[in-house]
């Protein structure tokens, strides 16, 4: 999953992608939000003495934290249906709402 | 058990103060859209603690505007008059009823069910083929019947709360068993009394009997609004249950599940901003 992340642009990499928009002292706009980092555009970042940026990182998922994730949702929703029966309409409504719950990531 | 009869909630319906005359102006325009626009503002416009709110709700996240307005006018221009019209019909409502006098009612979850409902309607009226702005007016009011009951009949209305409590029961069920009538009735009542708009009224009538209203009925997306919010738990209350999902009303929404599920994030996304606009 992707994580925001601020980095010192000593410690920036080429291939990182920016997360908000860098601007400058005077508010002029350096790196769009979105924009794909390579040599030359943390070269120019460090001309400029800019700090660090916020880019986004892939973290790869933690599967106990998933599973984790899954079980709240799961038994929150449970709760939540306890009386609802097994019509057909209200188990699909059952599973959109899982659905949409468990993409909520942790 | 205290059965309440029909005659005795009308009764004290009768007795009810009544609306604020910019409110009642602004439900006289549901029934009437020669009405000048710039005539109505103004009248809002007078009416100074209700534009406050009214403003205070137009310049929360709800409506994403990227420049506050400032003025009922600006408010008309910017978001267009039917979405102030039934701003002011829900802002309005608010503090009409002394529903905190009754021991077990849940004053802060039911407003954040009826902002709830309101976005999920709104959220979903496309599905239903139904106005967005009337649709979160219709789901911000629905369960008024509840605050009649909590106001008015606040003994009788207890006992509804401790038998549901004790049993697991949904409320209406509690209602219906304890006082013989349900608040989805006395709202329907008050509906009348007061003149709503017959789209929200029949939305607060049948939101828990779906398939007995009309296939175009309000009351349908109500029905399918209230079954979203209490599945995703935004009342916040511990108890809070999903009763079934009817399946008339659901068919008469088109019966997508794909398209409501695309829907869904829209409804959470600046729930929490407005409660606090409903409540300030």
């Amino acid at each position: 999953m992707k994580k925001l992340q601020t980095i010192p642009v000593q410690d920036l990499l080429p291939g990182m992608r920016v997360a908000s928009a860098v601007a400058d002292d005077g508010g002029r706009i350096l790196l769009p939000a979105g924009a794909e980092l390579s040599e030359a555009t943390i070269g120019g970042l460090k001309r400029r003495e800019i700090q660090e940026i916020t880019v986004e990182v892939e973290v790869p998922d933690d599967p106990a934290a998933l599973e984790r994730h899954r079980q709240q949702v799961m038994e929150r929703l449970g709760r939540l249906f306890r009386h609802a029966g097994e019509d057909r309409e209200t188990q699909a409504l059952y599973q959109a709402i899982l659905k949409y719950r468990l993409e909520q990531r942790p | 058990m205290t059965q309440l009869s029909r005659d005795q909630v009308v009764a004290r319906l009768k007795q009810l103060p009544s609306l604020p005359s910019a409110v009642s102006e602004v439900l006289a325009s549901f029934a009437n859209e020669d009405i000048e626009v710039e005539t109505l503002a103004q009248q809002i416009a007078r009416d100074q603690g209700l534009a406050a709110r009214v403003l205070r709700v137009a310049n929360s996240s709800f409506y994403g505007l990227q420049n506050k307005v400032g003025t009922i006018h600006e408010a008309v221009v910017v978001l267009g008059f039917r979405a102030v019209r039934s701003m002011v019909l829900a802002v309005g409502m608010n503090g009409v009823f002394r529903a905190e006098q009754c021991p077990g009612f849940d004053v802060q979850g039911h407003l954040r069910h009826g902002v709830g409902v309101g976005l999920a309607a709104r959220a979903l009226a496309p599905l239903a083929g139904q106005a967005p702005e009337l649709a979160f007016t219709a789901g911000l009011l629905h369960d008024i019947g509840e605050l009649v009951l909590a106001s008015n009949f606040s003994r009788q209305y207890a006992e509804v709360f401790a038998y549901r409590r004790e049993r697991d029961a949904f409320l209406v069920d509690a209602e219906r068993e304890v006082l013989g009538i349900d608040h989805a009735e006395v709202g329907g009542l008050l509906a009348e009394t007061w003149r709503f708009p017959a789209a929200i009224r029949d939305a607060v009538a049948w939101h828990h009997r779906p398939a007995e209203a009309s296939a175009d009925s309000l009351g349908n997306l109500v029905h399918v609004a209230d079954v979203t919010a209490r599945a995703l738990g935004l009342s916040g209350n511990p108890d809070e249950m999903v009763p079934p999902l009817d399946a008339t009303a659901w068919a008469r929404l088109g019966g997508d599940w794909q398209a409501y599920a695309g829907l869904l994030p829209q409804i959470e996304k600046g729930f929490e901003a407005t409660c606090q606009a409903m409540t300030a």
